[in-house]
């Protein structure tokens, strides 16, 4: 992980609603981080641990933002995610006694253009024969696609397989494989979006589908992959006590 | 069910633990069960998968994460909250975020933020609003000293 200085990671809002009829509590939360690395920030982890007035957990969550994208040096906010189901008796009648412990970890994104296949016809075996290097870090031997006869439908079956392994010593806490089935025309019939996490020299073998794609369809196609892995860049903690959000309408 | 989920509601269920299961077996040994239409929330359909020791997460047809407070019903039209997108403009919502802190780390965070973006400043409008900005953050929070307030304004006229 990369060692920055001063990291920075704040809470500017964290806030609880009277009850409702049935008793239950919503909170809402809100953090900036800052990304004091040298490279973009794509994707950052966030837990959330709520306690009561005596300190003991009655919730929290863990969320990945992915959405996200923080340049280096700059700020960013984060709308947290703290959970459901915050029935005021969890709180000993001491709402604004409650807290939120919050740790954070940013990644860095490294991206691959793996290639692309042919659709292959009815029994054949399509193959990307290269190995693909992911930073340094990973590597994706291959890719292998099965077309096996249609289903009753009339729609394909395809065995895609990508053997990911993480060489380095590093845990990978995203490897990802995005495959994108186009057709003759260019445009894209269905895409399949796979991750995992990949320990220190381990492997995770990705067997993307795609579901309900007519062998009409499929004629001429062609199978776009591409990978990327997210590896970590900082780690933050924060904590905040609540405070009473009133709605004015 | 994952293609139900697709194919009805524009969802799609991306499965994170591993060995990835084939097919919703009762690991746990138990019989939950949920009966899937519109109202359902995404996070009761979470914990269901859950029951059956799946980790899953939830993302529409273009890829969009998908927040586990939505109903299924609302999947299909959901669209990611708008981002400000001038880098300008965005960071002056987050210095307003910090505005009222209490601390000197914070303040100091905040004028590393004001610098980068005055360097990133092309439009009047942008310097401006900045300007405001720096002037109404002088008013409301003391630690936010004139002297940070000179050496901001320098950069600006440079």
């Amino acid at each position: 992980m990369a060692k920055s200085k001063a990291s920075a990671m704040k809470v500017t809002k964290f806030t609880y609603q009277n009850p409702d009829s049935d008793g239950d509590i919503r909170l809402e939360g809100e953090i900036v981080i800052e990304n004091t690395a040298d490279f973009d920030v794509e994707l950052v982890k966030v837990s959330c641990t709520v306690l009561n007035g005596s300190g003991v957990t009655v919730g929290g969550d863990v969320s990945d933002y992915e959405n996200i994208f923080i340049t280096p040096k700059s700020t960013e906010k984060i709308d947290l995610s703290l959970g459901w189901s915050y029935h005021k008796d969890l709180f000993e009648g001491e709402l604004d006694k409650m807290s939120v412990l919050i740790e954070a970890t940013s990644f860095k994104r490294d991206f691959v253009k793996i290639g692309s296949l042919e659709m292959p016809d009815v029994g054949e075996l399509a193959m990307i024969k290269k190995n693909i290097s992911l930073g340094g870090l990973a590597e994706i031997r291959g890719i292998s696609a099965l077309r096996k006869k249609n289903d009753d439908e009339g729609q394909i079956e395809l065995e895609i397989r990508a053997g990911f392994r993480n060489i380095s010593d590093t845990h990978i806490e995203r490897a990802q494989l995005t495959s994108k089935l186009i057709d003759q025309r260019d445009a894209e019939i269905e895409s399949n979006v796979d991750y995992n996490p990949v320990p220190s020299k381990s492997g995770y073998l990705f067997q993307p589908s795609f579901y309900g794609v007519k062998a009409g369809k499929a004629k001429n196609a062609e199978l776009k992959f591409s990978a990327s892995i997210f590896v970590p860049l900082d780690t933050f903690t924060a904590q905040s006590t609540a405070t009473l959000y009133v709605d004015d309408y | 069910m994952i293609k139900h989920l697709r194919d009805k509601y524009s969802l799609g269920c991306v499965i994170k633990n591993y060995p990835k299961p084939h097919y919703l077996n009762t690991y746990k040994k138990n019989i939950a069960e949920l009966t899937i239409h519109g109202g359902v929330i995404l996070n009761d359909l979470y914990l269901l998968l859950k029951d059956f020791n799946i980790d899953a997460d939830f993302i529409n047809l273009k890829s969009h994460q998908i927040p586990k407070n939505i109903l299924l019903k609302d999947v299909k039209n959901y669209r990611p909250e708008k981002k400000e997108s001038n880098e300008v403009f965005r960071s002056l919502q987050i210095i307003s975020l910090m505005s009222e802190t209490h601390t000197y780390t914070d303040i100091d965070w905040i004028i590393r933020i004001y610098k980068r973006i005055i360097n990133i400043a092309t439009s009047q409008e942008e310097k401006s609003k900045i300007l405001e900005s720096i002037v109404k953050l002088n008013d409301i929070n003391e630690r936010f000293t004139e002297r940070d307030v000179k050496l901001l304004l320098e950069l600006i006229e440079k």
